[in-house]
């Protein structure tokens, strides 16, 4: 499955393109949702944000991450990373990483650090839609 | 030599353009190509961003070819 979905993420959106197969060995699931927030800038209002990215870098690095959690934590058994392209408006979700563990622990450590990764490393930019109609990029 | 060199984020503002075009024969490497790029669009001496050839990021100068996929990454912003 592709990480970058167009628009916001939405949990019908979600319901449709995860993985929905039962995993009878999982016994925890960690799911991080991130929100586009309506911040103050420049004493303007955050409308929305305008998502572009390096779309095959993208998907190869998610892909990275993937295999690099799935490595480290022995008791992960599953890591899925959405994450929109787009405009995404405040409130609306851009971000939504799924990891399933055999038990809690590790899948409380890996989802930090995964998120930690995407920011990071995904090639992804992000203008932030002002009230007035002006915009700043992100960087 | 014909190189095509995508822009993300901010540098798309910068150079007006999401994809550029060029064409020169003194370009050989990214040494060469940061100079031109610059020179041709100086705001971008005060930009932070990264290239990658062929979606891998570069850290010291790389020879180009025309095949090479080019792009200038300003800092990343996902989340």
């Amino acid at each position: 499955m592709k990480t970058l979905v167009q628009g916001p993420l939405n949990e019908e959106k979600i319901n449709v393109i995860i993985n929905n197969k039962p995993d009878l060995q999982a016994g925890g699931h960690c799911i991080f949702w991130g929100q586009v927030r309506n911040d103050i800038k420049n004493e303007q209002k955050v409308v929305s944000i305008e998502y572009s990215a390096y779309d095959e870098m993208v998907e190869k690095e998610s892909n990275k991450i993937k295999q690099e959690i799935l490595e480290k934590y022995n008791d992960v058994r599953s890591v899925e990373i959405y994450h929109s392209k787009g405009e995404v408006k405040a409130g609306e979700n851009s971000l939504y990483v799924k990891i399933s563990a055999g038990h809690r622990i590790q899948a409380f450590e890996s989802i930090q650090e995964c998120v930690n990764l995407i920011k990071k490393r995904l090639p992804i930019w992000k203008k932030e839609n002002l009230s007035d109609g002006t915009y700043i990029w992100t960087e | 030599m014909k190189y095509t060199i995508l822009l993300f984020g901010s540098l798309s503002d910068v150079c007006q353009n999401n994809k550029l075009q060029i064409n020169n024969t003194k370009i050989e490497n990214t040494n060469d190509l940061v100079i031109y790029l610059e020179t041709k669009y100086p705001e971008l001496k005060h930009k932070n961003y990264k290239i990658s050839v062929n979606q891998k990021i570069i850290t010291t100068n790389t020879n180009l070819d025309t095949n090479s996929e080019i792009a200038l990454l300003p800092p990343f912003a996902g989340g």
